[in-house]
């Protein structure tokens, strides 16, 4: 199919979509099958590209990245993230680790990958790091997600996560726990992903957001869900965000990658 | 975790103060002792936090900050000891001021929007609400109300048909208190404490009371399909 013929089916899907927000809560699966795949397949395309491409002051690709496999290795890698790495001696996951090559390797500035780390289609806002996270994440299609928290480290992180995971606070007094560490939970008519017993969800991550019209990292979701528990921006690729991803994908081993989804 | 380190943390925080309002002493280093996690990750929980929101402002970073009530609740998962927890409600039972006018009911219709609205007191630089709009109650976003109404969450129980229980002190003073600080009478309650941190003023929980309580809301009716089958002569 192509791009622009994919482009109309999802406007009207958008649209759709918000009418039947409040009936029942639209199958994505049934909108999936009138794709070929996830329109997220763009931002891999791109992603791709820009992670060959030269850039950066010192005018260098991402090639030599390493992301847990050895310089270079894309396929497989996310199934495994995050992980500790020795050069950092820190634990990182798939965002935070391609930040740091972007820093050390293309010699990149912090605050601008930050900055621009979201897109903002409304404002025409665009982001590299989701296209690099969606082309990165998708060569581990078909990969089952294997962390062994091995490293003393690894296992600390977890266990943080969890604590994370549960920790009360804000104008809401919220933990994560509050919405996912139960089955059949909603909030209105979303349905809510329960942490401790579900494979299916963390591994459709990164996504293509239906109604958002760009697709969205975990690293994202962290900061959305904090934004939504009244809590301040959670910094992007920080400690807090990288041990509940830990956490939350350690609880997802044994899940098969299949990424971009495709969600409301 | 070592006493000194304990108490250092809880002097950093305004949970000490609260604390030592409310009479409980016994500080929180005892608490944790058969807590669902170790002092070890319930310290690197807490010095995570410190360093994961450094673009922050130190006013939005209060919101961080942890009082009693949150803090055991997290320790245990949400399930704290009967002890724990009965410390707990009497905790949040103190926080709860009450309006000088006395405990009324409102206008259900203002208390229906409110109950729909998820507005307010989102911070932050990416997306902050920007308070043109009064706070919301959110109660959609976990009960079911209405029986018209079917966008509703169930992460709380079915509030429909509240107006049953009357308008006699009792269940008056109840409904207030529940919408001003369920933890009073639930501890770890899953529900927001919406009086203690001023999301709603004791104004919008007397409107929200009235679309509980009145028996003309929309709550208190029948679900309209019942009300056809009714009229049904077979
Ligand atoms: C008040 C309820 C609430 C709290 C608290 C909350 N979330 Fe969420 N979360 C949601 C909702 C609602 C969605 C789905 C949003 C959507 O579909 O647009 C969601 C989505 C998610 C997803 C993606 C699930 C999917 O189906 O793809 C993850 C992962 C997640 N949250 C993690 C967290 C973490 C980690 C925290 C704590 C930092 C947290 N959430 C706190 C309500 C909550
Ligand atoms: C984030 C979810 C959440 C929101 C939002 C919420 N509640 Fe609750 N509510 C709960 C949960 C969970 C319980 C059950 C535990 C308890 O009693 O505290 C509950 C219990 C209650 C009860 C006690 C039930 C009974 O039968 O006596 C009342 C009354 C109530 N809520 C009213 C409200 C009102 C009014 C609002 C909106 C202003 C509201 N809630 C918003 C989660 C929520």
């Amino acid at each position: 199919m192509n791009k622009l013929v994919k482009l109309v089916i999802l406007g009207v899907l958008g649209s759709s979509l918000a009418i039947s927000a409040q009936a029942e809560e639209p199958s994505v699966k049934d909108y999936r099958a009138m794709l070929e795949d996830s329109p997220g397949e763009f931002w891999v395309d791109d992603g791709k590209e820009l992670f060959h491409a030269k850039a950066g002051p010192k005018n260098v690709s991402l090639e030599k990245c390493d992301l847990g496999k050895g310089p270079g290795v894309v396929e497989g890698v996310y199934a495994e993230l995050p992980r500790y790495f020795k050069d950092t001696d820190q634990v990182m996951d798939l965002e935070s680790r391609l930040m740091h090559c972007m820093i050390t390797l293309q010699g990149k500035d912090k605050d601008t990958i930050i900055k621009n780390a979201f897109s903002n289609p409304k404002k025409g806002k665009d982001s590299e790091m989701e296209k690099i996270v969606a082309y990165v994440a998708a060569q581990s299609n078909g990969y089952k997600f294997n962390l062994t928290l091995s490293h003393p480290k690894e296992m600390a992180s977890y266990k943080t996560g969890e604590a994370l995971f549960w920790r009360r606070s804000g104008t809401m007094d919220f933990s994560c726990a509050t919405c996912h560490a139960a089955d059949g939970k909603r909030i209105r008519l979303q349905t809510l992903y329960n942490a401790y017993n579900d494979k299916t969800t963390i591994p459709s991550w990164p996504t293509y957001r239906v109604s958002k019209s760009t697709v969205r990292t975990m690293q994202n979701r962290m900061w959305d869900c904090h934004w939504q528990m009244r809590l301040p921006d959670v910094d992007f690729g920080s400690k807090a965000t990288i041990d509940l991803i830990t956490f939350m994908t350690k609880e997802s081993n044994g899940g098969e990658i299949q990424v971009p989804s495709i969600k409301r | 975790m070592k006493k000194s380190t304990v108490k250092t943390w809880l002097a950093s925080s305004t949970a000490a103060a609260m604390v030592m309002l409310s009479g409980i002493s016994s500080g929180y280093a005892t608490e944790i002792k058969g807590a669902a996690f170790d002092a070890e990750t319930l310290k690197s929980a807490e010095q995570t936090v410190n360093e994961s929101w450094t673009r922050s402002t130190p006013e939005e970073r209060k919101r961080l900050v942890q009082d009693y009530s949150n803090k055991v609740c997290s320790a245990y998962k949400d399930k704290p000891t009967p002890e724990l927890a009965a410390k707990i409600k009497q905790f949040n039972k103190e926080l709860i001021n009450y309006p000088q006018e006395g405990i009324k009911l409102g206008d259900w219709k203002n208390g229906a929007k409110l109950a729909r609205s998820g507005y307010g007191m989102r911070i932050g630089k990416i997306h902050p609400d920007t308070g043109k709009k009064p706070n919301g109650g959110n109660c959609y976003a976990c009960h079911a109300l209405d029986p018209n109404e079917p966008a509703a969450g169930n992460l709380g129980p079915k509030l429909t048909g509240y107006g049953a229980r009357g308008t006699s002190e009792p269940i008056m003073k109840y409904t207030y208190e529940k919408i001003y600080n369920a933890h009073a009478f639930y501890a770890c309650s899953g529900m927001p404490r919406f009086g203690v941190h001023n999301v709603l003023t004791s104004k919008q929980i007397a409107d929200i009371m009235a679309y509980l309580m009145d028996p003309k809301s929309p709550v208190n009716q029948k679900l309209k399909m019942m009300q056809n089958l009714n009229r049904n002569p077979y």
